[in-house]
């Protein structure tokens, strides 16, 4: 459930990530080809542009209506040309215990936090587990809990497992924070005898970087929720393509190249269903992406908790 | 994609077709009749020096036996880049993965010079192994080795090993099947076409339980059995030196251990439980007997058999443009079509 768009590089055509293309995040709300469900709980995203105002702040959008019909989505995405950008439409299961609410849009972003972050994946009996994370998060980052999703839950988590009083983290603190986070989750899990799938598809940006996992707990695991017969026993999906630039060639959105590497986009899914300039980030794994010296660097690693 | 009427050849005769089809891998070894059920299905194609005859992303729909010409099949990687799979001509296939699912082109075709054969369609083949026909599970058998072929080529050009054997952890006793877990098999992928004879299968296989870590077979190793993942997941890596590439991860309803029992060679993949697992198992004998038969079960799981390998192979071959994107190098060239 839920579908998630990431991207880092040269100034992006949002219209095309979020509408142009057959498989584009927003047609994903209702045809998402990697899963048969509907993704109707809302719409968030957050966007920074190096040449905007204050550029180290996102812009951010949210939406708790069906984003397909929001005249003004589609009209501000037609003027941004965002250099990094978190996406998220929310899928929850069609059910009237479900919250579908502004406060549980993703992606997340706080105050002065350093970094924002959205999720695709649902943590099993997260009511559950919930209040054994608290002794893990600082007291001033759990009073802005609002909502009742888990992954708001996370987001506290990752960002009390930042260093304190460090204004500006590096990749290696947030990726230890993410890990960081993912353990603590498995700690809790252990404790309340949680074994079924999970899985925890993270993304994190500040803008400079993006950080990605590809992360399940206890995969293949499913005790009272079996998959229907139509359903997968999949790894929950995500993609990445890496290039020179996001644009149309021979009437077709691909990664073009160039000289060398500068744009990343991470999905859930690719946003085009010829996926043959789409590559799988491994299961397992965390995907760090940053931009140096003019060039965009990635790296993959284990996730062997 | 069927191919416009100007690139079709007049039809041949039966005996060439026979003859064209007799030669390549997928269909040696096919009895006479066997091999003229087949040639009833093929249609004859004939593709001029940098035609493509089918792209990467196309739905897969035919299978191409070339009899004369050469091509080059190309997977596109991101960033405008191509990675040269193969240089093929008179006696390759092309395609024939697509007799077993109908997704998208993992790659695609270029004539590097004019190129004449045969083409099979999928719907054709569908309906002979829909018919219980003798020569669909004859082809179905085949195409398994040959996609097994193709995993070890890739998983070798990965860098998996051989030659020195790493010894697999000692496995605790399978037990029979729990009756509670047919209702389990029968949601999962590889057990959905057995139908009435799930319980038959159930009957002669048996239940493995796995902790985390456990190595199932070691590369090197021949594996001792063949395992398909009920509860948790087995990856099957290439491991070379300090790194490991994943290749599979087997989850519910995927098996990993093909290497080495169905091509009869030491595994150059090792098979370990990434997750702690409950393993249905059969005997290699077993394996052997089912690969091997011709009645409804054996079918039935030659087919499961070929469907998981050809998921397995797509697989694998995603790790493989993954890492060498990664590289940024020149690909190098593998020994395998696509």
């Amino acid at each position: 459930m839920c579908r998630v768009l990431a991207y880092l590089g040269e100034p992006v055509d949002l219209e095309a990530l979020l509408y142009r293309t057959d498989c584009s995040l927003l047609h994903q709300v209702y045809e998402p080809q990697l899963m048969s469900f509907l993704n109707l709980a809302g719409f968030g995203m957050m966007a920074w542009d190096e040449r905007s105002v204050a550029p180290e702040l996102p812009f951010v959008y949210k939406t708790s209506q069906v984003p397909v019909f929001d005249r003004n989505l589609r009209s501000l995405s037609g003027k941004l040309r965002p250099t990094s950008l978190i996406a998220h439409i929310r899928g929850v299961t069609h059910s009237d215990r479900e919250v579908v609410a502004q406060t549980n849009l993703h992606p997340f972003h706080w105050g002065n936090a350093p970094v924002a972050l959205a999720q695709n994946g649902t943590l099993s009996a997260f009511g559950a587990m919930r209040y054994d994370l608290l002794p893990f998060i600082r007291p001033e980052v759990a009073r802005n809990i609002e909502g009742t999703t888990d992954t708001e839950w996370v987001y506290a988590l990752v960002l009390s497992q930042l260093p304190a009083g460090v204004a500006n983290p590096t990749l290696e603190h947030y990726e230890r924070a993410l890990v960081g986070a993912l353990e603590r989750i498995r700690e809790a899990r252990v404790r309340r005898g949680i074994a079924d799938c999970s899985g925890l598809n993270l993304v994190a940006s500040d803008g400079r970087c993006l950080i990605a996992t590809r992360f399940t707990f206890d995969y293949g695991w499913y005790k009272d929720d079996l998959p229907s017969p139509a359903q997968r026993f999949d790894f929950v999906s995500l993609w990445f393509t890496v290039g020179g630039a996001y644009c149309k060639v021979d009437d077709e959105w691909v990664m073009a190249g160039g000289d060398r590497d500068s744009s990343l986009l991470i999905s859930s899914e690719p946003l085009t269903a010829d996926a043959s300039t789409w590559l799988e980030v491994p299961e397992y794994s965390m995907l760090t992406a940053w931009t140096e010296d003019g060039g965009l660097r990635v790296r993959t690693q284990d996730l062997d908790l | 994609m069927t191919l416009p009427p100007h690139l079709r050849e007049r039809h041949p005769a039966r005996a060439r077709i026979e003859a064209v089809l007799a030669a390549t891998p997928v269909f040696r070894g096919l009895d006479d009749a066997e091999l003229a059920e087949v040639a009833g299905l093929a249609e004859p194609f004939d593709l001029p020096a940098g035609e493509v005859l089918f792209r990467q992303g196309e739905r897969a729909e035919q299978l191409y036996v070339l009899e004369a010409g050469l091509m080059d099949v190309v997977a596109r990687l991101p960033g405008n880049r191509e990675m040269l799979l193969s240089r093929v001509g008179a006696g390759d296939v092309l395609g024939e993965l697509s007799l077993v699912v109908g997704g998208p082109r993992t790659a695609s075709a270029r004539a590097i010079e004019g190129t004449r054969g045969l083409l099979i369609s999928q719907e054709a083949f569908s309906r002979l192994r829909m018919g219980l026909r003798p020569a669909g599970a004859a082809v179905m058998r085949r195409l398994g080795r040959l996609v097994c072929a193709r995993l070890r080529s890739r998983a070798e050009a990965l860098g998996g090993r051989t030659a020195e054997a790493a010894e697999p952890d000692a496995l605790g006793d399978a037990r029979p099947l729990p009756p509670g877990d047919l209702d389990h098999l029968a949601r999962l992928d590889f057990f959905r076409g057995f139908g009435r004879r799930l319980p038959e299968l159930a009957s002669r296989g048996a239940r493995l339980d796995v902790e985390r870590g456990t190595v199932l077979v070691g590369a090197g190793q021949r594996p001792d059995r063949f395992v398909v993942t009920l509860r948790g997941a087995v990856e099957t890596t290439v491991e070379h030196g300090e790194t490991r590439q994943r290749i599979r991860l087997a989850g519910p309803g995927r098996a990993p251990t093909y290497l080495g029992l169905l091509d009869d060679a030491p595994s150059p993949v090792a098979c370990r439980a990434r997750e702690a697992a409950h393993l249905f198992t059969l005997s290699p004998a077993d394996f052997t007997e089912l690969i091997d038969g011709h009645d409804q079960l054996a079918r039935a799981f030659i087919d499961a058999v070929t469907e998981d390998l050809v998921g397995y192979l797509v697989q694998a071959e995603r790790r493989q443009a993954r890492i060498v994107a990664a590289q940024k190098a020149p690909p190098a060239r593998t020994s395998e079509s696509a």
